[in-house]
C-alpha cells in the first residue's frame, strides 16, 4: 500500500512539475499584461506538436527540439499579441480582462480546430530510445524521460525566477501601471 | 466539416469581440450618443 502511494506521489510530482511550468506562463502573462489568455493550453499543445513533428520528420531529440520549438512558439505568441491582444492594451483593467477572455476563447477554438485538421484527433507519442529506461529508488520506479522533463521544468522556472529578480526588466514585471511596464521593457 | 464550422465560429467570435470591445449594448449606446451629437433633441 505504501509503495503504491509513494509511486503515485512520484508520478504526480513528475507530471505536476511540467503542468506547473505551464501555469507559471499563464500567471506571468496575467500578472504583467492583466490579460487572461485562455488559449494558453492550446499554445502548449502546439509546442508539443512542434516537438512531435521535429522528431517525426528529422528525428530531433525532444529535449534538443526545445531550442527550436520554444523560439517558434515565442514568435507565434508575439504575433498573436500584436494581431489580437495589443488592441486591448489601452482599455480599463476590467474591460481588458473581460475581452481578453473572450478573444482567448475564440482563439482556443481556432487553434484547437487547426490542430484537429492538421493532425487529426488521435493521440500521438514519441518513442525515443531511452523511453523505457528507469531509475529505481528502492520500491519506487522513476521513468528517466519524465525525470528529464521535470528537471527541465525546474531549470526553466529557476531561470525565470533569476530573470525576474536579478535583471532590469523585473521593475517592469512588478510595476503597477502599464506605462511603467512599457518603459522598463 | 464540423471542424470547419468551429473554425469559422472561432474567427467570427474574435472579429465580433474586436469590433465591439464593450459589447453590443455599449455599441448601441455609442450609436445613440453619436446620433444625438449630430441631431440634438
Amino acid at each position: 500500500m505504501t509503495t503504491i502511494l509513494l509511486q503515485g506521489a512520484v508520478f504526480g510530482l513528475l507530471v505536476g512539475g511540467v503542468y506547473g511550468l505551464g501555469a507559471v506562463g499563464l500567471s506571468l502573462v496575467f500578472g504583467v499584461l492583466k490579460m487572461l489568455n485562455v488559449a494558453h493550453g492550446e499554445l502548449i499543445m502546439f509546442g508539443g506538436y512542434a516537438t512531435f513533428m521535429l522528431f517525426t520528420l528529422w528525428g530531433v531529440d525532444p529535449f534538443l527540439s526545445l531550442g527550436l520549438s520554444a523560439p517558434a512558439l515565442f514568435l507565434v505568441g508575439a504575433g498573436l499579441y500584436w494581431g489580437l491582444f495589443r488592441r486591448l492594451a489601452g482599455s480599463p483593467e476590467h474591460e481588458k480582462i473581460k475581452n481578453s477572455i473572450l478573444i482567448g476563447f475564440g482563439l482556443a477554438l481556432v487553434l484547437h480546430t487547426l490542430a484537429i485538421l492538421a493532425w487529426q484527433a488521435d493521440e500521438r507519442s514519441i518513442a525515443v530510445s531511452y523511453a523505457g529506461q528507469i531509475l529505481r529508488l528502492g520500491p519506487v520506479v522513476v521513468p528517466l524521460a519524465r525525470l528529464g522533463a521535470l528537471v527541465m521544468a525546474f531549470v526553466t522556472l529557476g531561470g525565470l525566477h533569476l530573470f525576474l529578480n536579478r535583471t532590469y526588466p523585473r521593475a517592469g514585471s512588478c510595476s503597477a501601471t502599464p506605462t511603467a511596464r512599457s518603459l522598463a521593457w | 466539416m464540423v471542424e470547419v464550422h468551429l473554425l469559422v465560429f472561432g474567427i467570427l467570435f474574435i472579429v465580433v469581440v474586436l469590433a465591439f470591445p464593450g459589447g453590443f449594448v455599449e455599441a448601441w449606446r455609442g450609436l445613440g450618443r453619436a446620433r444625438r451629437a449630430v441631431r440634438p433633441v
